[in-house]
C-alpha cells in the first residue's frame, strides 16, 4: 500500500511562540487532531505569548474546530496570550473568528482582509 | 420506536421541484476505510451546486463544510456500514437543503433527537458554546449556529431496534453567499 501524503501541515512559526496550520484539515476523529495538535496544546500550556495563522487553511471541519477550541482551553487555563490570525477571505474562518470571539474574549482573533 | 415521528425543524418539501438538484449514494464502510472520501462527496456536491450561484468560490466553500458534517455523521453513525446511505444537496430559491438519509441505532437516535430538539428551541449558539465547553462534538450546532441552517429529521423504524434517520439541514440562500 502506498503511503498517503498529507493533506496539511502543522509548523512552527519564524517567532518563538508562533504556529502556522496549513492545508486541509478533514481528519476522522477527536483522537486523530489531538495527535495533529499535540505541539500546539503542549505550547498552550505554557504561559507567554502563543500566536496561531490558520489563514492557510482551506477547510476544517469540525473535528477540527473543537480541537482548535481545545488548545485555547488550555491556554485559558495556563493563562497563555494567544493570538489566532484568519482570513476573511475565507468564509468558515470570518465564522469561526465571530463565533471564538464570543466565546474566548480574552483571546484576540484577528482577520486579514 | 414503533412508529415515524419527526424532531427538530424538519424541511417541508414544496410542491415545486428544486431549481437544481443532486444526490448520491454511499456505502458507509467505504467512507470509514478511505475516509478522504468524505471530503470528494462533499466537494462534488458542493461544487456542482456551486454552479447556481455568482459567488461561485464562496457557496462552494460554504456548501462543502455543511455537506462535510452530515457525510461525516453517515459514516460515523450508521448502525450498519453495509447498508447504502443517500446524500443529497437541493436549491429550492430561498433555501439550500442539504440531506441524509441511514440507518442508526437507538442510542444515537437518542441523542439525535435530544441536541434536535435544543437547536429547534433557538438556542444555537448556546449549544454550540455548552458543547465546546464540554469538549464534545459540534458538528450539527455548528452548522446551525454559524450557518443558520433548520435541522430537523424524520425517524422510521427499520427494524431489529434500528431506525431509518432522514436528517434534513436547511440554509438560507443568502447564507451560503454571505450576502
Amino acid at each position: 500500500m502506498n503511503p498517503q501524503k498529507r493533506e496539511y501541515a502543522v509548523e512552527r512559526g519564524p517567532s518563538p511562540g508562533a504556529w502556522i496550520l496549513r492545508g486541509v484539515m478533514r481528519l476522522e476523529s477527536a483522537e486523530a487532531y489531538a495527535r495533529a495538535l499535540a505541539p500546539l496544546e503542549e505550547a498552550a500550556a505554557t504561559p507567554g505569548v502563543l500566536t496561531i495563522d490558520i489563514t492557510s487553511v482551506v477547510f476544517l471541519n469540525s473535528s477540527g474546530i473543537r480541537a482548535l477550541a481545545d488548545v485555547l482551553l488550555v491556554a485559558r487555563k495556563s493563562g497563555a496570550q494567544v493570538t489566532l490570525f484568519g482570513s476573511a477571505a475565507v468564509p468558515w474562518q470570518k465564522k469561526l473568528a465571530l463565533s471564538f470571539t464570543g466565546l474566548f474574549p480574552e483571546f484576540e482573533i484577528r482577520l486579514d482582509r | 420506536m414503533n412508529e415515524t415521528t419527526s424532531v427538530g425543524r424538519v424541511w417541508a418539501v414544496p410542491a415545486r421541484p428544486p431549481l437544481c438538484a443532486i444526490s448520491v449514494e454511499v456505502v458507509p464502510v467505504d467512507l470509514l476505510t478511505q475516509w478522504r472520501r468524505c471530503g470528494m462527496v462533499s466537494d462534488s456536491l458542493a461544487d456542482y451546486m456551486s454552479y447556481a450561484f455568482e459567488r461561485r468560490d464562496v457557496a462552494r466553500s460554504i456548501l462543502s463544510t455543511v455537506v462535510n458534517e452530515l457525510v461525516e455523521n453517515v459514516a460515523k453513525y450508521s448502525a450498519d456500514k453495509l447498508a447504502p446511505a443517500r446524500l443529497s444537496l437541493e436549491h429550492h430559491g430561498a433555501s439550500l437543503v442539504v440531506s441524509s438519509r441511514s440507518v442508526a441505532n437507538a442510542a444515537h437516535v437518542g441523542a439525535l433527537v435530544e441536541e434536535l430538539e435544543e437547536l429547534a428551541a433557538g438556542g444555537a449558539a448556546e449549544v454550540f458554546a455548552r458543547l465546546v465547553a464540554q469538549r464534545r462534538g459540534l458538528g450539527l450546532a455548528l452548522v446551525a449556529s454559524d450557518y443558520g441552517a433548520a435541522l430537523g429529521a424524520t425517524i422510521s423504524p427499520a427494524g431489529g431496534g434500528l431506525s431509518t434517520v432522514s436528517l434534513t439541514a436547511a440554509l438560507p440562500a443568502s447564507e451560503v453567499e454571505q450576502r
